[in-house]
């Protein structure tokens, strides 16, 4: 069932108790609401619908339509009519050479008509004035003050409130809204239905070209849509003697429509509010829309996502209007005291003049950073800005968005009228001497300041760091703008990334000047609304469309799954790829949706993402046969790995920790390791690796260090620890900690933290994520217990909890062992198993030599014998793999060597390790 | 039923409509010259932040082009002298038009009902029209 919303309404409904909500009894209008039926309390203010929607009032209407087009069509006929007079009386004097301008003095019947029609062109500018004029917007009240304060909970005391503070919200509705409301009736009527309900405004509303955009933002085809709503409407048919009226619940729908508009701080309830006040409303219209995967909150955030296009492009407008104020000419400023800067335009870029003719986008969302950045600008002791954050975050966007604003003069005064030019420093340093380069700068500076209009801006500047022209105690090129920034006063922008800025910014002069403010990776809805603007343009170039579902599918999954990188570039470029592959596979005008996005995202991280098909949905329900052909017996180990692994496709695990957490226990050669090796292969992909640590190689505490890498000032410091660097590179893997019990308890210490939380911090200090590894350890400890108890003739479920209740707590602390989501004990093998595992071997053996075109074909005996020589009690399968290597290997390596094996031939293996070839019938 | 609608939505729309041309004059001189005076308002300020007039000669001793010597103070101060004549002559061209169309806004009715009538008149022969401005 589709969840309902949560958030209380800002628009109280309620419906008359005498008719129920409907406005009438019988077949007269209800004498208690007067047909008012529903009304809606907005704090002290009563809400109603006022206009009549009825046959007689639509009939009436449309006459008024009629009749007011017909007036306004002979008023125009009329005012055409009294300009060819005019002209027509103009060229007459012209001919008889009267003077032109005395035109007015001119008596005829076309100069008649031309007077007149001046009346009827000023009744017209009146008539448009006045339709103007009778628009009404919204009211612009704090959302705050229409807060409830207590409300009654009835009828009677809620409709009690003076006419002042009573208002039709018709009023407000646009024509289209009003529009869908009254085909509603008329669908209805049609139909032959006994009331109007909301289902009947959803399909109202699907027959506006304006909201078909809207379904395909929210990837719902029209078709699917329009099959189950004529499944629902007959419902509506059944007779119950009433007049047709709207339903209480389709008033309802009009109130929340209204609040709805007023929260989005809109001008007009139009059609998207109407569509979202239907879902959030109207049980019956949310479960239709559920079941196609749309509810409220998707349709807000499309409706959201289509108001800010609309604003973008208002935006765009006013710009581009404001921006024809500024100069064509680069630094030339509107007083014209600006002095030429040829020097510094060789070696730099003006961004004002870039954004003045539309080359730089706007920039979404930064409000916070770019009021900090204008209060550092303005006061304060260090007048210049250094932009600190991650790549691509967006530093770049900030400063382009502020090129743009200074062109729209939408800055403080002290960024008016001026230019931001962008410094390349690599162009400043490229073929000369670092002291020529500090020359270079220290004249662009100088001209800069000359000149009194420019901002300066360089990307990355700790680039600048370290760059001596002299030994020792000279200089560095930082260091020379840092000064000239305090001598000249010159007012610089720059960016700088976290590490580079605590290592080479923090304590130098060039740090000291400058005032950091930090940019943050954008939250999650933040990033969708980034994106959403992005959008556009990524949509014209490549000429698909975007579902929301792709673009919170982009930031979700990339902020989940791509950890190295930072939002909102991330996202933006799985939008660019898939858009690319959206256009190759679907052709033009496809839709782009949340599954072509998990498909991307899979593609880079081979990780399953992508809804499980049914193809893969028999092969995750029937994982232990798969398993099990690659592995023999541990019926145990093998059911609790398939469960974790479907539990992870099926998205019901934990987010926040490992995938799965197991310890296998076990003798020697049982197969803990072909286990893990399997699940890395089923889940991961065939060809995947392993990141596999023998613990025996940690049993110095020291040897911390080579996991998480060496802190600073050891050796090796910088290149990464061994484990969080193969996580950081490949965060989708098996994690293999080998005989567990040999490693240190200090470092066994360090898994809690994996097993529990899902993350580490190496020795640099980042943080690297684990949710999406299986953590498997394996161990021998208890070894001679599990055999003993095998021999015994103990089930394993009962090994494993006498083990878990004593002797397995003498190799690992109880709330280590609690970490693992599973201990799984592998029982020693028996010769029944062993023989089944050598018929896998020698099945691999078969394969290897298939390559040849020659087949393997053991007898039994051979099986039995090779089994039995291969078997060990100790040591389990392990010593078969030698046993078949000299037995089978070698001799067949001998007589290929000689000569002795053809394509198609067939090896027959025998009892006492005898080879016979069997050749082929002869074609 | 459908005839009935027809012919009292029309009888409506007649009254409506009556109304509506009597209130037309009051709007025109009240009203609708409120709304034309605020947006010709606007157009001027706009002209003048287009222009710059202000700031042209809020600069005239500010030397252009940062030469602070006294011959660049000389012409920029001679520069800035005739830049900033020309530009308000073009704004007060545009404050002429933007006066007519006001005028016109205000002369329109009235001067439209005096010459049908006018006109009327010299259709209808009455005597000391028939041959108006004296010809």
């Amino acid at each position: 069932m589709a969840p309902e919303p949560k958030i209380p309404p800002l628009v109280t409904a309620y419906r008359c108790s005498t008719c129920g909500g409907t406005g009438i009894t019988g077949a007269s209008w209800c004498s208690t609401c007067r047909g008012r039926a529903v009304v809606g309390r907005q704090g002290d203010w009563l809400l109603y619908w006022g206009r009549a929607i009825d046959d007689w009032h639509l009939r009436q209407r449309h006459v008024f339509a009629i009749a007011e087009h017909a007036v306004l069509t002979l008023l125009l006929c009329f005012a055409a009519l009294g300009a060819g007079g005019l002209l027509w009386e103009l060229s007459r004097a012209n001919q008889t050479g009267y003077p032109l301008w005395l035109f007015w003095r001119r008596e005829s019947v076309w100069m008649l008509a031309f007077w007149m029609s001046v009346l009827s062109d000023s009744y017209l500018v009146y008539h448009f004035a006045m339709q103007l004029s009778k628009i009404r917007h919204l009211p612009r009240r704090a959302a705050r003050e229409a807060e409830p304060s207590p409300l009654p909970d009835r009828w009677e005391e809620a409709a009690k409130v003076p006419r002042a503070r009573q208002f039709d919200l018709a009023q407000f509705y646009s024509e289209p809204a009003i529009s869908a409301v009254e085909k509603a009736w008329l669908l209805a009527r049609r139909g032959n239905h006994q009331t109007v309900a909301p289902l009947h405004l959803l399909v109202a509303i699907l027959t506006f070209s304006s909201t078909a955009e809207m379904f395909v933002r929210l990837g719902v085809s029209f078709d699917q849509l329009r099959r189950r709503i004529i499944k629902l409407l007959p419902r509506y048919a059944v007779p119950t003697g009433d007049r047709l009226a709207m339903s209480a619940e389709l008033r309802e729908v009009l109130l929340a429509a209204y609040a709805q508009a007023f929260i989005g701080r809109q001008k007009k309830v139009d059609l998207p509010e109407l569509l979202e006040a239907c879902v959030k409303t109207s049980e019956l219209v949310r479960e239709l829309l559920y079941d196609l995967s749309v509810d409220g909150d998707k349709i807000a955030n499309v409706t959201v996502w289509l108001r800010v296009q609309r604003e973008q492009r208002e935006r765009g407008h006013q710009y581009r209007r404001k921006a024809a104020y500024r100069s064509k000419h680069s630094g030339v400023n509107r007083t014209m005291t600006a002095v030429a800067t040829p020097f510094l335009d060789h070696f730099s870029q003006d961004l004002t003049q870039l954004a003045r003719v539309g080359l730089l986008e706007p920039c979404q969302d930064r409000e916070r950073e770019v009021a900090e950045m204008f209060r550092v600008l303005a006061a304060g002791a260090r007048q210049n800005v250094l932009l600190v954050g991650n790549p691509g975050i967006g530093k770049r966007a900030i400063i382009n968005g502020l090129a743009r604003r200074m062109v729209a003069e939408e800055v403080p005064p002290m960024l008016q009228d001026k230019r931001l030019v962008s410094i390349g420093v690599a162009r400043l340093i490229s073929g000369v001497s670092p002291s020529d380069a500090q020359e270079r700068l220290l004249h662009c500076l100088a001209e800069a300041q000359r000149s009194g209009n420019i901002i300066i801006f360089f990307n990355d500047i700790t680039k600048m760091v370290g760059i001596t022209p002299g030994g020792g105690a000279a200089l560095d090129l930082a260091g020379a703008l840092a000064q000239a920034m305090t001598q000249t006063g010159l007012q610089v922008i720059a960016t700088a990334l976290p590490a580079d800025y605590a290592r080479y910014l923090e304590n130098h002069a060039l740090g000291q000047v400058m005032e950091r403010v930090a940019v943050e990776e954008p939250e999650v809805n933040a990033a969708i609304q980034i994106l959403e603007a992005k959008a556009g343009p990524l949509e014209a170039h490549y000429q698909v469309f975007f579902t929301y579902d792709a673009l919170a599918q982009a930031v979700t999954l990339s902020s989940r799954y791509l950890h190295d990188r930072f939002l909102p570039e991330k996202a933006i470029e799985i939008l660019d790829e898939t858009a690319v592959r959206g256009l190759n596979e679907k052709g033009r005008q496809a839709n782009v949706g949340g599954q072509d996005i998990a498909r991307t995202v899979s593609e880079k991280t081979n990780i399953p993402l992508t809804d499980v098909t049914q193809k893969e949905g028999e092969k995750l329900l029937r994982l232990e046969d798969d398993i099990h052909q690659r592995l023999v017996d541990q019926e145990e180990a093998v059911a609790v790995v398939s469960a974790a692994i479907r539990r992870a496709r099926a998205e019901l695990r934990d987010t926040r920790r490992p995938i799965v957490n197991l310890l296998f226990l076990g003798p020697t050669g049982v197969g803990k390791t072909e286990l893990a090796k399997t699940v890395a292969a089923v889940y991961f992909g065939p060809g995947s690796e392993m990141i596999r640590l023998d613990m025996s190689e940690y049993q110095e505490q020291s040897s911390v260090n080579r996991l998480l890498g060496a802190p600073p000032g050891f050796s090796g410091a910088g290149s990464g620890g061994y484990l969080t660097e193969a996580v950081r590179r490949r965060p989708f893997a098996l994690v293999l900690l080998d005989e567990l019990e040999k490693a240190h308890p200090e470092i066994l210490n360090l898994f809690l933290q994996v097993m529990d939380d899902g993350r580490l911090t190496d020795a640099a200090g980042r943080t690297i994520d684990f949710t999406n590894v299986i953590l498997i350890a394996t161990s021998n400890a208890c070894t001679p217990t599990i055999q003993r108890l095998v021999g015994e003739g103990m089930a394993v479920p009962e090994i494993k909890e006498q083990l878990m209740g004593g002797e397995l707590q003498q190799h690992f602390r109880p709330e280590f062992l609690n970490r693992f989501d599973s201990v799984v004990v592998f029982k020693p093998l028996g010769h029944k198993e062993v023989r089944q595992i050598t018929r896998l071997m020698l099945a691999e053996v078969g394969e290897r030599l298939a390559t040849k075109g020659i087949a393997l074909a053991p007898t039994e005996a051979a099986i039995d014998e090779l089994a039995a020589a291969g078997f060990d009690p100790q040591y389990g399968a392990r010593p078969l793999r030698r046993v078949i290597q000299e037995r089978v290997d070698d001799v067949i390596a001998i007589k290929i060597l000689r000569g002795e094996l053809q394509r198609r031939d067939t090896i027959v293996l025998d009892i006492g390790g005898s080879v016979t070839i069997k050749k082929p019938a002869v074609l | 039923m459908t005839h009935s609608v027809v012919i009292s939505s029309l009888k409506i729309f007649a009254v409506d409509l009556i109304g509506r041309v009597l209130f037309w004059p009051l709007w025109w001189y009240s009203f609708g010259l409120r709304q034309l005076i605020t947006s010709l308002a606007s157009v001027v300020l706009e002209e003048e932040h287009r222009l710059g007039v202000a700031l042209w000669w809020r600069n005239l001793f500010v030397p252009m082009y940062g030469q602070y010597d006294w011959e660049g103070r000389i012409i920029s101060f001679v520069m800035r002298l005739f830049v900033g004549i020309g530009r308000t002559l073009l704004l007060v061209l545009w404050l002429l038009i933007v006066l007519a169309v006001a005028a016109v806004w205000i002369a329109a009715p009235i001067a439209a009902g005096y010459f049908m009538w006018r006109n009327l008149a010299y259709y209808t022969a009455i005597p000391w029209l028939v041959a108006p401005y004296g010809a």
